[in-house]
């Protein structure tokens, strides 16, 4: 569990660090690599790490690891897509992202801290 | 010899200015500046004026690397006939619009070409003449755009830094607790 929650956290942050640079350095994406630009780059790189983070956590409990797979290619074209259409909405999805995965990485683990009736 | 020359060149100005007057259009260039890494639409108006007696055909055109963004409402188009050039009377009027699409990406930073209009007499006599009329265009590609975000998008993002915050408290407590 604990693997998955860092690996969310640390998307999160890069997720982040990828918004800011969208807002204030947008010049940054601009240069272009194998015909595409770097914010599609930027964006596989990070989802990258999510889901290397994720085939790892799969041992445990498999929530949180298939979302994290599911969701990165999803995550990667949103944050390119927005970028190169200025499309808000797209963006807005991506960072919805990495929000949920937070949420549900906090409430998994109240959730295990607290013994069911079943346990009980 | 040279007098027939003369005479010949006087009644042929005496009939040709007139039709070059007859068309006007206005305004006569656009410079326009769009930011970029965006993409941007524009639409812009001209207007083409008769004074001639005649109703004009009037075809459009346009040339220059600029014609890959212009796209015209139409090309072809039929104006009344007008006043005539030495009267007070306004003169016959139609607009063109046209609308300018500039993609996201472009290789250059500046783009210029003229909207042609050219007539060809309906009815008249018999000296053809054709004038063309063009309004100059300039599309400069200026710096890059900045971004600017909704509310929602900056709704998102503080959620996004709170929780963030949240779970390191929560870790960090948790640690303690152990």
């Amino acid at each position: 569990m604990s693997k998955i929650f860092y690996g969310i956290w640390i998307y999160s942050v890069l997720s982040l660090i990828l918004v800011f640079l969208y807002g204030y350095y947008t010049e940054i994406f601009e240069p272009k690599l194998l015909g595409y630009n770097l914010s599609l780059w930027a964006a596989l790189l990070v989802n990258l790490i999510l889901l290397i983070i994720s085939i790892i956590s799969l041992k445990g409990p498999k929530l949180l690891p298939i979302l994290g797979i599911i969701v990165t290619p999803i995550s990667t074209y949103l944050f390119y897509a927005s970028w190169t259409g200025m499309n808000y909405l797209y963006l807005t999805v991506f960072i919805i992202i990495p929000v949920v995965l937070l949420l549900l990485s906090i409430g998994i683990e109240k959730i295990q801290k607290y013994p069911t009736k079943k346990q009980i | 010899m040279k007098f027939k020359i003369l005479i010949y060149l006087f009644l042929l100005c005496f009939f040709i200015l007139p039709t070059v007057r007859a068309l006007t259009v206005s305004p006569d260039h656009f410079d326009i500046t769009v930011e970029k890494g965006k993409e941007t639409e524009i639409t812009e108006y001209i207007q083409i004026m008769n004074s001639a007696t005649n109703p004009v055909n009037v075809y459009i055109t346009v040339s220059g690397s600029i014609s890959e963004f212009i796209s015209l409402e139409r090309d072809e188009f039929n104006l009344p006939a007008g006043p005539g050039p030495h009267s007070d009377l306004p003169r016959t009027a139609e607009f063109v619009k046209l609308t300018i699409s500039v993609p996201r990406e472009v290789p250059e930073s500046k783009y210029s070409g003229e909207v042609v209009f050219s007539d060809k007499p309906t009815t008249g006599g018999v000296l053809g003449t054709s004038v063309q009329l063009g309004v100059r265009i300039n599309l400069n590609i200026g710096t890059m755009a900045k971004a600017e975000f909704p509310i929602y998008v900056t709704i998102m993002i503080i959620v996004l830094i709170i929780l963030i915050i949240l779970s390191i408290v929560k870790e960090r407590m948790r640690r303690f607790n152990e």
